[in-house]
């Protein structure tokens, strides 16, 4: 059997806590197989107009948040490099969640735009409730993702 | 509409003369001082009011809504409920789950806009103010709520169930399928109780009033929806809610009780509320009983839309005897 020339892994990343668990996981593996490439993504979702009325308010939130994700993607390739993974191996996107989208929809575009093998992602651990009311990631991208490995680190 | 000609209008649309001057508001900021005997010029129309809508919640006195005044268009004369701008936001229960919610009139006017003519929506128009202030100006529904209707019936449980939920259940299943029409439009209607669905005397519809609240959260938007809609078939199901500490109401005080309850069979999000209405009533079909028992402690596996919901829910019909229409 031949082996992939390149494995191709999207790793939703956040600021949560269970998203760095994910990306330790991650790390971990990775930097031991040469025919893995990474790409770390992070969603930032823009306010609803119902929520946020004031267009100037929205363009300061999506600011900050952009700011932010970009530095939480650095921060996040650099705990890669930290481990041996290459930075060649190792790439970096943001990626818009425009309304009525939700982040799931937005993984599974980016997935369907690009070549990716696997998909990494961190549990957020909600109560049964609170997955009822606010819904679920992780189990939206096991529902609805196809022709992909997805993995969800507890 | 001059002066002269908006107090001929008051008196011909009231009966009663307008004593002084009127005071006519195109800028509806400031709505705690828009009063009665106010009138609202609005969209090119002028409206005049006679109050505000007050709001209770099963049982408790009655609140009035300072932002929402009944009024009359003195054009038509016909009655209206008109909704101001109100921007709030707050700190909802649902359950033991916190979320934050936003009022919002410029959602509640979207929506009025995408349901127009949906006979499971409340009905009317939204318009701007002179400061740009979103204002709906609602049809009356001469009408009762399902939370009031229910109240009304004062049959046993067991009579209720094979008499009058037969009837009931269609309405029900349709108001559930208007909420999926909703989520297809990409809305969320934010607020489902069972005093915001009512019973349209005039058209026999049932409508959903009430959608101006907003979230923000990233996955499912429609889980709110779900749970307001787990409630609403809950309470008409039952009759009412029943709670745990109904269970031991017949006892003499300090008897302890044996139950056949168990924690699995009360709400997910109530811990007193029992779901599992089967135990309770041994004639409610397996059917719907699955239906309730899927908001309860006992789920494994959520529903993830309204659509799944409705395709258990038409399951139940043929065990209520009820012919599946359309």
């Amino acid at each position: 059997m031949e082996c992939p020339q390149d494995h191709v892994i999207l790793v939703a990343v956040d600021q949560s806590e269970n998203s760095c668990r994910a990306v330790d996981y991650l790390a971990r593996w990775a930097a031991c197989y040469e025919a893995v490439r990474i790409v770390l993504v992070n969603v930032v979702k823009e306010p609803s107009e119902d929520v946020l009325p004031d267009k100037d308010e929205r363009d300061r939130y999506m600011g900050e948040k952009l700011e932010a994700g970009k530095a939480l993607l650095a921060k996040v390739q650099g705990t890669l490099e930290s481990v041996g993974v290459p930075s060649s191996r190792v790439a970096t996107k943001t990626l818009l969640c425009v309304p009525p989208a939700t982040i799931s929809d937005t993984l599974l575009e980016e997935k369907a735009s690009d070549a990716y093998d696997t998909i990494v992602l961190g549990r957020r651990g909600m109560s049964k409730r609170e997955e009822y009311i606010f819904g679920s990631v992780a189990t939206s991208l096991i529902r609805e993702a196809s022709d992909v490995s997805v993995w969800v680190v507890a | 509409m001059s002066e002269s000609r908006i107090k001929e209008r008051i008196q011909e649309v009231t009966g009663r003369p307008h004593p002084g001057k009127v005071r006519i508001f195109a800028d509806t900021s400031k709505f705690m001082d828009i009063s009665a005997g106010d009138v609202i010029r609005v969209g090119g129309r002028h409206y005049y009011i006679y109050g505000e809508e007050t709001e209770g919640r099963f049982g408790l006195d009655e609140q009035p809504k300072f932002w929402v005044k009944r009024a009359r268009d003195l054009e038509t004369g016909q009655r209206k409920i008109m909704k101001l701008a109100f921007f709030e936001s707050f700190t909802m229960d649902l359950g033991d789950v916190r979320v934050e919610c936003f009022r919002s009139p410029r959602k509640e006017a979207r929506i009025l806009g995408k349901t127009r003519s949906d006979p499971s929506f409340m009905q009317g128009i939204s318009t701007e103010d002179d400061a740009g202030n979103v204002v709906r100006i609602l049809d009356r529904i001469n009408g009762i709520s399902i939370y009031g209707y229910l109240q009304g019936h004062k049959a046993s449980h067991e009579e209720y169930f094979h008499q009058e939920f037969p009837r009931l259940f269609p309405f029900v299943v349709s108001s559930v399928r208007a909420i999926a029409r909703l989520h297809g439009a990409h809305e969320v209607h934010g607020d489902i109780r069972n005093d915001h669905l009512w019973l349209d005397r005039d058209t026999g519809d049932w409508r959903w009033i009430d959608f101006d609240y907003a979230y923000e959260w990233t996955e499912n938007p429609f889980g709110v929806d779900l749970y307001g809609l787990g409630n609403v078939l809950l309470f008409t199901a039952g009759n009412g809610f029943f709670n745990l500490m109904d269970m031991s109401a017949c006892l003499p005080p300090g008897t302890p009780g044996n139950t056949c309850l168990e924690p699995e069979d009360f709400s997910l999000f109530f811990a007193h509320r029992v779901m599992n209405l089967r135990k309770l009533f041994p004639y409610i079909p397996e059917s719907l009983n699955r239906v309730l028992m899927r908001f309860s402690h006992k789920v494994e596996v959520l529903y993830a839309d309204v659509g799944e919901l409705i395709a258990d829910l038409e399951e139940c019909l043929p065990d209520l005897g009820i012919r599946q229409q359309g």
